[in-house]
């Protein structure tokens, strides 16, 4: 369905036979895959099958043991400084929010902003509002992230990635430890974004979302992607015996 | 002497255990009333006390100081050690390490004679008395608050780090706030009662004569043959203080708790 979309453009994240190893255990093992600018990627598998693992490593959270990973114009491994360049273009959105508890909304989505960026403090304050305003939650500037409930939290998660105009959005089971009424609300946010054309990719355990967002599925499971296929492929006609397996348990 | 201790008092003992502390209590309490000296206690003479409050007071402004240079320069040190202690550069932490274990497994007695004797035979540098006493106490305290510095940055959830490396923070900003604040946070009940303890501590340093108020009582004792009334006023003194800043740090704990959203 939303194949032909046509506003793929050039290549922005290429792994090439990626292994990541944490002691003995391989979380993933040569991985090959690519990105192309304004495409929408769903990342789907059962738990403990490396697809956070494979996130983490395109912004360099998670460091690999063999392989390389062009994301923009950078190669990783890369050193500190490159590392932290990149991560100024990739934003991240994690299951747990990991906002800023001790500082209020608005600090939260301007220190990066000035800090890391140079802007000057009404620069980033503009922009602040400017995206709270998008997320829908722009009169809560100048709460505490404990005041929030876990929806409104995690959109301010997204606004304070969004503050650093990343190229690419990167989330990590965004509505996973979210009681189940606030989903949609992220999801809806997080389909916005994908309408605008931002480029990025969505580990989640939401199907329809996937289904009716992605223009391509991963399917990751033993650290490999077994199956890259667009949705309507994807669900209608697995390819794969672990696939259909993980499918038949969910659907 | 140092450190701090839980709480072991159990909270349900039974009726039955009660009378028999009850009873052993009252026991102990006749047994000493029979055996203390009345007539010593009857010849006490506080006025000495009074007589010399100003010099008790100089040498206590002293203690406060001494307590005050440990606290300030010991947090400085425990801060820029505990973040060095989180370096990927491993030597680096060895040495921090090295530190801690020697200040902290040491006495601070024995600390302090061996910086004020054995220190200048090395260097050539002769220190005063109050200068080894300021820089074995300030060492021993680095020692014990980074440690405390250290336990609170590890105790700041991974996400908070996560998040400032995802965003690309500068190393400055991540650490001072982002990490540092609500590791703050964490710090600050251990870190007062370890300010109390070196409150306490301090009066070893009169071993070396350094005018604070343990070493004042001794010159006054000395002077008046007044020993008694003088070590029994100046343990007073300690303790009111040291009751002063304990209820302050339950104070501020409950603060904190408060604010913990």
């Amino acid at each position: 369905m939303t194949e032909g979309r046509g506003k793929r453009g050039q290549t922005v994240v290429r792994c090439v036979e990626v292994t990541k190893r944490f002691g003995s255990f391989e979380a993933l093992r040569k991985v090959s895959v690519e990105v192309r600018a304004g495409e929408v990627v769903c990342i789907i598998g059962p738990s403990g099958g490396g697809k956070s693992t494979f996130l983490r490593t395109l912004n360099g959270l998670e460091s690999i043991e063999e392989g390389e990973i062009h994301v923009l114009d950078v190669r990783l491994p890369a050193g500190k400084r490159e590392i932290e360049r990149l991560r100024r273009e990739v934003g991240m959105v994690f299951q747990s929010f990991n906002l800023f508890l001790h500082m209020s909304v608005r600090a939260n989505l301007t220190l990066a902003p000035t800090t890391a960026l140079g802007l000057s403090k009404a620069e980033a304050n503009e922009r602040a509002k400017r995206l709270l305003t998008r997320v829908g939650i722009e009169e809560q500037i100048d709460k505490y992230p404990g005041q929030l409930s876990g929806g409104q939290q995690q959109r301010v998660a997204i606004a304070r990635a969004l503050a650093m105009e990343p190229k690419i959005m990167l989330f990590d089971e965004p509505t996973s430890s979210l009681d189940p009424e606030m989903v949609n609300e992220v999801l809806d946010v997080i389909r916005g974004l994908a309408e605008s054309g931002m480029t990025m990719l969505v580990v989640t355990h939401e199907m329809g979302f996937a289904r009716e967002v992605a223009d391509r599925v991963l399917f990751i499971t033993d650290g490999q992607i077994l199956v890259d296929a667009p949705p309507a492929e994807f669900f209608g006609r697995p390819t794969d015996e672990r696939q259909a397996a993980f499918l038949s348990k969910i659907l | 002497m140092l450190g701090y201790g839980g709480q072991t008092e159990s909270h349900d003992r039974t009726w039955g255990q009660n009378a028999l502390f009850a009873a052993f209590a009252i026991g102990l309490a006749g047994l000493l009333a029979y055996q203390v000296n009345w007539e010593l206690i009857g010849s006490l003479d506080f006025s000495v006390v009074w007589e010399y409050r100003l010099p008790l007071l100089k040498g206590l402004g002293t203690t406060l100081f001494l307590t005050a240079i440990a606290g300030v320069l010991g947090i400085f040190f425990g801060t820029i050690l505990a973040i060095l202690s989180q370096s990927p550069f491993a030597p680096l932490r060895w040495a921090v390490v090295a530190y801690v274990e020697v200040f902290r497994n040491t006495p601070l007695l024995v600390q302090l004679i061996w910086l004020h004797f054995a220190l200048p035979a090395f260097t050539g540098i002769n220190t005063t008395a109050l200068e080894s006493g300021i820089l074995a106490i300030t060492l021993q305290a680095g020692a014990y608050f980074t440690e405390i510095v250290r336990a609170g940055i590890e105790a700041v959830p991974k996400g908070q780090w996560e998040a400032a490396y995802a965003l690309g923070l500068p190393d400055w900003t991540r650490w001072t706030r982002v990490i540092l604040p609500p590791a703050l946070r964490i710090m600050i009940p251990p870190l007062v009662n370890l300010i109390i303890s070196f409150f306490k501590a301090s009066a070893i340093l009169s071993i070396l004569q350094v005018s604070e108020l343990m070493t004042v009582t001794n010159r006054i004792s000395n002077v008046t043959f007044k020993p008694i009334e003088l070590f029994t006023a100046t343990a007073a003194i300690y303790f009111v203080l040291g009751y002063i800043m304990s209820q302050a740090t339950l104070r501020i704990e409950r603060v904190l708790q408060r604010s913990q959203r």
